[in-house]
């Protein structure tokens, strides 16, 4: 077979027009994740200031959470992303979030491999792709961490407020919540949650360990109301 | 003996023999001495290693456990709740061990031990399995090492690429071999699928469950702890199952029925004498001769066994219908003058008496040599039974004036026109019962042994769902004589069961313990990676790993390169591994004097049993339980049929060939009879009706002896037999309706087989055509 480049009339050498058309297409492709990518929350997002009473909200929050609060059936894409203190780049995983107010949250993972996380009220359940289940054994502490998934996930500040003081910056526009554990024994295994959305559109929540052990769960498209059908229930939740 | 001295005599003997027996009775413990246990009907020194181990284990260890289930409004009950009732049960003192299966406490003292020593105790196994990946690929062994580094890499980014690994970061840096995680991934069916909408208590009792310590007080300190957990959580649901649960209801369910049986058959028995007894009040006369009947049956069962089994009594009190059978005889043969003497009379009564009695004794006697407790207890209580019933009728009536129960004798049919009729029914019978002999059944089931108790049965299955407990689930025991042995064993059962079940692969508590062969070779092993630190760093810094993040672990890696692997550190490894299985966990493994065993769990039915080299067998333990019941079924068909030749090669040496064939065809033709009518009808028959074909045998072939007497004399068959015959059809009858299936087997063939009996003795002289 002959090579591209030979058909075209070149040698193997990369051809000037090439370079000339990539470079605005490249520029123009960072400009664009720079405008998608959402921002961090400020460093000092856990300081007294900001702390708020979950009791007590006051504008924007008092909305906002209400908003977050009425939003029923989710059904989203995510790209999430492991940061380990003992690997140099991140460990990407991508899928599914389902988020039901009747069955929990249910994470179904596509790549690497298909798994799926289910996680209410009565604990964590592990699914294989071959639809095998087990449930992880439970321990308080891990189950404090995961169900705080839900919680944030369900904006149940009632929930987290037993566990966790409440933490806000931003406006309605661009927002930030952070959650920081109680009790010590949690912070060991989960220091800060930090949950970052737009308008009512929740972006990424990051489960913070140390500064060099993170999960990030970036949340793509999102169908709000979603309907789940009797098999997709039975698949995807306990 | 003149008679007022023979009177003074046999007043002064029974004395003797009625006090020396209460005393002895008096002074027993009972809880000690009479067993509820069914795993007590199975021989201590049971010949069969498999089923040794399932009797020690359901007595020993699994029969103490006791599973609590906590709920409150649907939800598991409050940690506090939990907590409390938990402190409850250990203040109790009646606990050895108390665990809340969501305490994590127990799985991390356990998790730190191992995490300590896993490279004692995971390593060795770890290496043993690469070495021989790496043999497959047949590359030169220098090159062991970099294969080795580059495969750890490899499982590495395959582990961190699954999003459960979240939970195992942490341990990564220093177990970058995933000794913990894959130990964990396959020892996850032993922890079961624990239910998550209660929460769950799991303790094992101290005293045995099937003694009185067990039950009782038990009970009283749960009904405490779940008020005390109720005060901390109102409304909460506490829902629980033990096997003294079961010995409780047991108990009280054959106490029941023994009290309502007893009254009925006692009832049964006086209708009956009501309608062929003339002076009903004389026959309170027959009730000392069945008190010293079982007074010495108590007393020499007591002495001969140092436990018994509390069906010997329940089966054994059936024994007041032969023993009353003496008495009946004695008690209603006319004197032959009206100044005959007691001792003329007995003179002419005692061959058949003793001829019946010491021939049933004979037969009874050869239930000695049966492997069951059970029924060598019974033959004791029995022959015991009988002998004192012959010696207290004897000396009874010789203390008494001219003792005679009269009888009403029903008016008899003409024997020459009832003839044809009578024959045409002996043939019809005989036809039936053959047929129905071809159509027997038996079914060895051991739950016959066990009380039914359906709410308690399915309490118990709802509460063991809720732990995990599945029936598609197949437990497997590997034992060996020593820890080593049992580890190999181990290895080698695993080995096969995963190749023949690759979907449901066993786990085991046993991984925790390298195999001794493996812990041998791992010094070895070790001295020839002597560059694996360095060629594990450049695979993860090429995997994409820092690997400075796993400098503890090549820390720990050369610490455990310079330690060598003596016997005496595998032993204590063992000794110290096995001390931190507590809990449920550990029921998994057992290890003393007698040997070891491990037990794996595999979440398949159970099919195919193991080949019997790798000492491995499925605990299907009713099955097991049950192929031994079929075997000691035939073990009493083989005894009794020995004990019947013997009672009928005795009564042709007694009475010659001609009376003889008489006496034996009676007991023997009634027999059959009964099981020919229970398998047409298609009854299915166990143990316990053979061994109520023995007891029935043992009643007609007394029926058989003393009619033998009249029918020689050309006499009908003597009041006494009908008497006694129907009163033990009135009570064994009774006891056929008896919810206990042993019971109603015992009852249903013992009546069978004496009302065939006395309708052979009864229409025999018809047949004949004989006027008498």
């Amino acid at each position: 077979m002959t090579p591209i480049a030979t058909r075209l009339g070149h040698s193997g050498r990369r051809p000037r027009w090439c370079i000339a058309l990539a470079v605005p297409f490249l520029l123009f492709l960072a400009l664009a994740s720079a405008r998608a990518a959402v921002p961090y929350a400020p460093d000092d997002i856990v300081s007294p200031s900001r702390r708020i009473d979950p009791d007590h909200l006051t504008a924007p929050w008092t909305d906002l959470v209400a908003e977050l609060q009425k939003k029923g059936a989710i059904f989203a894409t995510f790209t999430e992303n492991r940061y380990l203190p003992f690997k140099k780049i991140p460990v990407i995983f991508t899928g599914e979030l389902r988020l039901s107010p009747d069955c929990g949250l249910s994470l179904h993972y596509l790549k690497p491999e298909d798994r799926t996380m289910i996680v209410d009220a009565l604990g964590v359940i592990l699914r294989d792709g071959s639809g095998r289940s087990r449930e992880l054994p439970a321990d308080p502490r891990a189950l404090a961490a995961t169900s705080a998934l839900l919680h944030v996930m369900r904006f149940d500040f009632d929930e987290l407020a037993k566990s966790f003081s409440t933490y806000a910056a931003g406006d309605r526009a661009l927002w930030h919540l952070a959650f920081e554990p109680k009790d010590e024994a949690l912070s060991r295994s989960l220091s800060r949650i930090v949950v970052t959305g737009e308008g009512d559109q929740v972006r990424r929540i990051q489960l913070r360990k140390s500064g060099l052990q993170s999960i990030e769960i970036l949340i793509g498209e999102v169908r709000e109301g979603a309907e789940f059908t009797a098999a997709e229930t039975k698949r995807f939740f306990r | 003996m003149e008679p007022p001295r023979q009177k003074l005599f046999a007043r002064l003997a029974l004395a003797a023999f009625a006090v020396l027996g209460l005393l002895w009775l008096a002074r027993l413990d009972y809880r000690a001495k009479i067993s509820t246990d069914v795993i007590d009907l199975i021989p201590k020194d049971e010949r069969s290693p498999e089923l040794s181990l399932v009797r020690s284990l359901a007595s020993e260890r699994q029969a103490r456990t006791l599973l609590f289930a906590l709920r409150q409004n649907g939800a598991p009950a409050p940690a506090e709740a939990t907590r409390r009732f938990v402190a409850e049960l250990k203040a109790s003192g009646l606990f050895t061990e108390v665990a809340d299966l969501a305490d994590p406490a127990a799985r991390d003292a356990l998790g730190a031990f191992i995490f300590s020593r896993r490279l004692d105790l995971l390593l060795p196994g770890w290496l043993a399995t690469r070495q021989a990946e790496f043999n497959e690929t047949k590359r030169p062994a220098a090159e062991f090492s970099p294969w080795l580094a580059e495969r750890v890499a490899t499982d590495l980014d395959a582990f961190v690429a699954k999003p459960e690994s979240v939970a195992f970061q942490d341990l990564v840096p220093r177990d970058p071999l995933l000794l913990i995680p894959t130990l964990v991934e396959k020892t996850q069916v032993l922890e079961g699928r624990h239910s998550s909408k209660t929460a769950l208590v799991w303790a094992s009792l101290g005293p045995s469950p099937f003694t009185e310590e067990g039950q009782q007080p038990a009970f009283a300190a749960i009904d405490r702890a779940s008020a005390a957990a109720r005060a901390e959580a109102a409304g909460l649901e506490i829902q629980w199952t033990g096997i003294n649960r079961f010995a409780a209801e047991s108990r009280r369910r054959i106490t029941a029925e023994l009290s309502w049986l007893n009254t009925l058959s006692i009832a049964a028995v006086l209708g009956v004498a009501c309608v062929f007894v003339r002076r009903i009040w004389k026959v309170v006369h027959l009730i000392p001769v069945i008190l010293l009947s079982l007074l010495g049956a108590w007393t020499v069962s007591t002495a001969a066994f140092g436990r018994l089994h509390v069906l010997v009594f329940v089966v054994g009190s059936l024994l007041s219908g032969v023993a009353i059978d003496y008495g009946f005889y004695l008690y209603m043969q006319p004197a032959l003058h009206p100044n005959e003497p007691f001792r003329e009379k007995l003179s002419r009564l005692i061959k058949p008496l003793l001829a019946s009695c010491l021939t049933t004794v004979l037969g009874f006697s050869f239930l000695l040599f049966s492997e069951l407790p059970l029924i060598r207890q019974l033959g004791v209580f029995v022959s015991a039974g009988l002998v004192s019933a012959l010696i207290g009728a004897i000396l009874y009536f010789a203390q008494l004036e001219r003792p005679f129960l009269e009888t009403r004798n029903p008016p008899r049919p003409d024997p020459t026109r009832s003839r044809k009729y009578t024959r045409a029914l002996g043939v019809l019978a005989c036809a039936a019962a053959l047929l129905g002999l071809f159509r027997l059944s038996w079914r060895d089931d051991i739950r016959e042994l066990d009380i039914p108790a359906p709410d308690l049965r399915a309490n118990d299955q709802s509460v063991r769902a809720l732990f995990g407990e599945s029936p598609n689930r197949t437990v497997f025991i590997t034992r060996g004589q020593t820890l080593s042995d049992a580890r190999m064993a181990l290895d080698r059962f695993l080995k096969w069961h995963d190749a023949r079940y690759p979907d449901s692969p066993a786990a085991s508590a046993g991984w925790l313990i390298p195999s001794p062969a493996d812990w041998n070779a791992t010094p070895e092993r070790l001295r020839n990676l002597p560059q694996f630190v360095a060629d594990l760093g450049a695979a993860l810094e090429k995997h994409g790993y820092s690997s400075e993040s796993f400098a503890p672990f090549f820390e720990a890696w050369r610490r455990r390169v310079r330690v060598d692997n003596s016997e005496q550190r595998y032993q204590r490894l063992a000794t110290d591994t096995l001390a931190h299985l507590t809990g449920p966990l550990g029921l998994l493994v057992q290890s003393g004097p007698g040997g070891t065993w491990f037990l794996s769990l595999a979440d398949h039915a159970s099919g195919q049993p193991p080949p019997a080299d790798l000492s491995t067998f499925a605990v299907a333990q009713l099955e097991s339980l049950n192929s031994l019941f079929s075997r000691y079924r035939i073990s009493a068909l083989r005894l009794s049929a020995t004990g019947l030749a013997l009672v009928g090669a005795s009564v042709f040496v007694l009475y010659g060939l001609r009376r003889g064939v008489r006496i034996f065809m009676i007991p023997a033709g009634s027999c059959l009879a009964a099981f020919g009518l229970l398998g047409l009808a298609g009854h299915p028959l166990n143990l316990f009706h053979l061994l109520g074909a023995f007891l029935g045998v043992c009643l007609s072939h007394n029926y058989a002896i003393f009619s033998a007497e009249n029918a020689d004399r050309h006499e009908a068959p003597p009041p006494s037999i009908r008497l006694s015959a129907l009163t033990t059809a009135a009570s064994f009858g009774v006891l056929a309706f008896s919810k206990i299936p042993v019971v109603s087997a015992l009852g249903t063939m013992v009546a069978l087989i004496v009302l065939t009996a006395l309708l052979t003795v009864e229409l025999e002289p018809l047949a004949a055509g004989k006027r008498r």
